[in-house]
């Protein structure tokens, strides 16, 4: 039996938006940071949950900060996009302009 | 001092798997951490506490997403019977409430209309009435838990599994009942006001709230500054609210403890809850003459009628045979 090709990497909205800002930012952000970053558009119940699936889908990778936080506190996980990440919102922003204009803006 | 957080990492660390806790609880941790020492050095109480506030609401969040599968694993292994025992449980609370509600609902209809007559408002009886239902529900709900709870554990033999998870649904229903306590009834006590005098004389203007319209940050930023008698009435409106979200539980336990302990026949079981809210009403009558009397402390008028209930229940769950040997 011929084996299904795979699914091409999915993007919701949420997703891009976290990759967005993590292009945008040089260095690697924590989920607090990105939060901020968003103007209110990502929750901080729910960011971690979603880094934690992009990260399974090889989206973007994690590090623990090398440093231990101010005041003796646990140290923060910072985040960055991976190669495959970025080459997922390029595609996933060139089809979004391709079929929407709108959306692009 | 400890960090926030601190506690209820090394809770979760019981419960979670390394890889959610590296993963999910760790970071949110750390963020409250961190965002609380921010807080501490800029020395604003007000942005500690709030911190404090957002951070464990994230907390919180994480962890409903993270033990969500776990629920549902544990859940896929339990027992045919206490799968059908909660379900029985709940679909019979879910009528009961609606049977409880309903008719208390229906009757504050005339009164309703009544008012909307005598004042010439524009508003609706649907509308109007769509505003009632968040008072109603403080009480409808934990009676018609209660119900609920007896009428699925009566006759059958109950695991502990099965009865921790009724109370565990008590506690959510709590939870949900202070939401609605504290946040829903204030606004909905208000529109109701509201709607009563749309389309008259003081229509549009912003109508003074009452200590039953105001939400509990509300009732505590007015307690300064008021005269002892009302501060008397803002504390008991203040307790009472925290009493009546507690009740689901302390309606459930003692619905469970007089269907399992006693074995009663359902009619006698019904009228035992029944009594129960009765008396938690006459309890809370007179806790608010007491307070407003001034002879005892509005706040233990408020939680008379849950201390009276955790009483009962525990004389009620005391074996007979304990009390013979005593006698």
């Amino acid at each position: 039996m011929a084996r299904r090709p795979p699914h091409p990497p999915r993007l919701s909205a949420v997703e891009s938006l976290i990759l967005e800002l993590l292009i945008a930012n040089d260095e690697a952000m924590y989920g607090l940071q990105l939060v901020a970053a968003s103007r209110r558009r990502l929750k901080r119940g729910t960011i971690y949950v979603t880094l934690g699936r992009m990260e399974e889908k090889g989206f973007i990778s994690s590090r623990q900060e090398a440093a231990p936080a101010e005041a003796g506190g646990l140290p923060r996980r910072l985040y960055e996009p991976t190669a495959l990440g970025r080459r997922v919102l390029a595609a996933w922003t060139a089809a979004a302009q391709h079929f929407s204009p709108r959306f692009a803006q | 001092m400890s960090l926030p957080g601190t506690r209820l990492r090394s809770l979760a660390a019981r419960v979670c798997r390394a890889t959610t806790m590296e993963r999910f609880i760790d970071p949110t941790i750390a963020d409250l951490q961190a965002e609380y020492a921010a807080a501490l050095l800029s020395g604003s109480a007000w942005r500690r506490q709030r911190t404090l506030l957002f951070g464990y609401i994230a907390f919180a969040k994480v962890l409903l997403w993270c033990t969500a599968p776990a629920v549902a694993h544990a859940w896929s292994n339990w027992s045919f019977e206490d799968r059908r025992g909660l379900v029985r449980v709940v679909w019979r609370s879910v009528v009961a409430v609606i049977g409880v509600t309903l008719p208390i609902w229906l009757l504050e209809l005339p009164r309703t209309r009544q008012m909307l007559d005598d004042n010439g408002s524009a508003a609706g009886i649907p509308e109007a009435m769509a505003y009632l239902l968040p008072s109603i529900l403080p009480l409808s709900v934990p009676v018609g838990l209660a119900i609920g709870a007896a009428l699925g554990a009566h006759g059958r033999a109950l695991s502990r599994r099965l009865t921790s998870a009724i109370l565990l649904v008590a506690v959510a229903v709590s939870f949900a009942s202070l939401v609605t306590i504290a946040w829903v009834l204030p606004a909905a006590n208000q529109f109701y006001r509201e709607a009563i005098l749309r389309g008259t004389a003081t229509s549009g203007r912003t109508l003074y709230k009452g200590e039953r319209e105001l939400t509990l940050s509300e009732l505590r930023h007015r307690l300064r500054g008021a005269d002892r008698q009302h501060s008397n009435r803002i504390l008991f409106e203040f307790h009472t609210r925290l009493g009546l979200a507690g009740a689901p539980l302390t309606f459930a336990a003692f619905a469970l403890v007089i269907t399992i302990r006693r074995r009663s026949r359902k009619r006698r079981v019904l009228a035992a809850i029944g009594v129960a809210a009765f008396g938690y009403l006459m309890v809370l009558w007179m806790g608010n003459a007491i307070s407003e009397s001034d002879t005892q402390s509005p706040q233990l008028s408020a939680w008379m009628p849950q201390i009276a209930l955790v009483l009962t229940t525990i004389v009620v769950a005391v074996p007979r045979t304990i009390i013979r040997t005593r006698a």
